[in-house]
């Protein structure tokens, strides 16, 4: 049901609209995503950034319900091509997960069974799902592993994680999620624990087979360099919220929330080598604490009086555009990559 | 040699004798261990004044050869030992897995039911156990593996919880695995060496309570030759035939200590962290 469903008059594969992930233990409960709303087309590629604990991968993980029943209370609705993946069930929810929706992740090292073999591992999400016969699945993993740029298929087959560089691995894995043509990859962070030049690899990797295959891709990151590379769309979390969205063109060249302009001022530019990188200072909050007014008050230049009392919501700012900011005093046109924290 | 394989080496070489004795118990015993010659009875062992070479270990009340008993003796004590541990294994790991997998009611029901169980006597269950179906050679496996299913559930409730937390695991979820098949292919085989360790101290765990069930009347009924009913009818002649019970003893100490030497050796040797 890929190929044909394609192309229909609504292009929107998944909509995801007020997300909210609490987690419940027994020192009390989390807000850990405060109510995501955001639109993945077909085809298109959605980076989401912000820094540690904002909150990404949490979304990631309740989009294929793999946060725990127990200790995770998952709100708001999560549309694929109009229905509502939030209300499946567990045995219903196999059926979408590596089949029309598959993730990876950021451990290669251990995301890997140990004690089966790449081939083996390669198969299981084939045979979940497509019941092919032993011969024919063993053609796909090999096609697979062709595809993700490992040389020396047969061998790599029989071999064990163990004998596999980092690279390597997260290139199975990448095979792994690619195995029944899903509409939808969803990567978390693929690349943080790699090598720097394992890592361009592998984003190149992925963006050669999203324009060869045309799926949807959600890449989560850190690294504005690949979402200015990979991404058409980028949306901006901080503290479980979104604080911007809109295309990575405007985004990147152009950010109005505060936020943004940190996390842009704080890569390193090739123009001016000397210049010492201003981060942002301060911490993400922890979602058990609670913070009156906007999220990042706390941690802005920006910040005026009605930032401690009000919490700002996403809005359109330019008539023209998609492009949406939270915030009460943006960035200007072309202020850029300017934090006057002096 | 490290000390591990020292332990597993001893322990192993010693247990491979007693396991072939039992195996080829009719070549390796000198006599019949159920012929009853009442003129040859409480023949001293060979140490002894009085004692032959033709009774090593000297003859019961019966006139019985004890070295044959003995021997004879072990094949049952041992098949209890492992069919019992075969049983109890199964029934706690698939409890254990169940529960640490699945959580939820699943994990409640279970892991409630292994703290009642613990709570209860073993001896107490085996009496109301032996009571009601009587006791036989299947009985007494049933009885003792139902007694001690809980280890194994513990041990396996605490590593399967942790395993489901593990990448892999997630990964394999992620790509749409059912639970069963994770809990069969993913998680089981990680679960095999502390079940080895486990189960090989619990086999020695498990033939001491057959002996004791025996000695108590509720195993295998007499005349069958065990080891637990050597030593019950060695308790009724100690003082004039010390040596029924006492060879009887030796035999279960022995066999016990060396599982127990096994077992440790082959923790400590898995234990990646000694
Ligand atoms: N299983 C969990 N239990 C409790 N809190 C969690 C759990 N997973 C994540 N969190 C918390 O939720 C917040 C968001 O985490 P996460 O989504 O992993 O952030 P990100 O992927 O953006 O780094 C963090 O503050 C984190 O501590
Ligand atoms: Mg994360």
């Amino acid at each position: 049901m890929t190929t044909e469903q394609r192309g229909t008059t609504d292009d929107r594969l998944l909509s995801v609209r007020d997300l909210k992930v609490t987690f419940l233990s027994r020192h009390g409960s989390a807000l850990a995503v405060k109510g995501v709303d955001f639109d993945l087309a077909r085809g298109k590629v959605l980076a989401i950034v912000g820094e540690s604990g904002c909150g990404k991968s949490a979304t990631a993980m309740s989009l294929m319900h793999l946060l725990p029943r127990r200790s995770a209370r998952i709100e708001g609705r999560m549309l694929l091509r109009g229905s509502d993946i939030g209300a499946l069930s567990e045995a219903e929810m196999n059926d979408v997960r590596g089949k029309h929706m598959a993730i990876i992740f950021q451990e290669p090292m251990t995301s890997l069974n140990p004690l089966l073999t790449i081939g083996y591992q390669l198969g299981e999400p084939i045979r979940y799902h497509l019941g092919l016969d032993r011969a024919a699945t063993q053609r796909r993993a090999i096609e697979l592993i062709d595809l993700v740029g490992i040389p020396a298929a047969v061998q790599i087959m029989r071999s064990y994680p163990h004998q596999l560089s980092g690279g390597m691995r997260q290139r199975v894995m990448i095979a792994m999620a690619l195995s029944c043509d899903p509409d939808i990859l969803i990567a978390d962070e693929p690349t943080t624990a790699l090598d720097v030049t394992i890592q361009a690899q592998i984003i190149e990797l992925l963006r050669r087979i999203q324009r060869r295959t045309g799926m949807s891709v959600i890449i989560i990151t850190h690294d504005l360099g690949v979402v200015s590379e990979f991404a058409d769309e980028v949306i901006v979390m901080y503290a479980g919220r979104v604080v911007e969205s809109g295309s990575v063109y405007e985004v990147l060249e152009d950010p109005r929330h505060p936020y943004t302009n940190g996390l842009l001022a704080s890569i390193p530019d090739i123009d001016d080598e000397g210049e010492r990188l201003q981060t942002i200072p301060g911490n993400v909050p922890n979602p058990r604490t609670v913070t009156e007014g906007c999220w990042f008050h706390p941690r802005c230049v920006r910040k005026g009086e009605r930032c401690e009392r009000e919490v700002p919501t996403l809005a359109t700012v330019e008539a023209a555009s998609r492009r949406q900011v939270a915030c009460f005093h943006p960035v200007e046109h072309n202020e850029l990559r300017e934090l006057s924290d002096g | 040699m490290t000390a591990s394989k020292a332990k597993i080496a001893i322990g192993g070489t010693v247990i491979a004798l007693i396991v072939l004795a039992a195996i080829f118990a009719p070549l390796v015993a000198p006599h019949d261990p159920y012929q009853q010659q009442v003129i040859l009875r409480l023949k001293p062992p060979v140490w002894m004044t009085g004692g032959t070479w033709r009774f090593p270990l000297g003859t019961d009340s019966y006139g019985r050869d004890v070295l044959s008993r003995l021997i004879f003796g072990s094949r049952l004590s041992i098949l209890v030992g492992i069919a019992s541990v075969v049983l109890s294994m199964l029934i706690g790991t698939t409890a254990g897995v169940l529960a640490g997998y699945v959580g939820g009611k699943t994990e409640e029901v279970i892991m409630r039911t292994v703290d009642a169980q613990t709570a209860f006597p073993d001896v107490l269950l085996a009496i109301l156990f032996v009571a009601a179906l009587g006791g036989s050679f299947l009985n007494l496996i049933v009885v003792l593996g139902i007694s001690g299913w809980m280890v194994y559930a513990r041990i396996m409730f605490g590593l399967t919880r942790s395993l489901r937390e593990r990448p892999f695991v997630e990964a394999a979820v992620s790509f749409g695995g059912r639970s069963g098949y994770i809990m069969l292919r993913h998680i089981l085989p990680q679960l095999v060496p502390v079940l080895t360790v486990v189960a090989t101290l619990q086999v020695g765990q498990m033939i001491l309570q057959e002996t004791a069930l025996s000695f108590l009347g509720l195993g295998v009924p007499p005349p069958a030759a065990t080891w637990g009913n050597i030593l019950a009818e060695g308790r009724d002649r100690l003082f004039l035939a010390p040596w029924i019970a006492n060879s009887a003893g030796i035999a279960i100490v022995t066999l016990v200590l060396t599982v127990n030497i096994l077992g440790n050796g082959l923790r400590e040797w898995l234990d990646p962290k000694s």
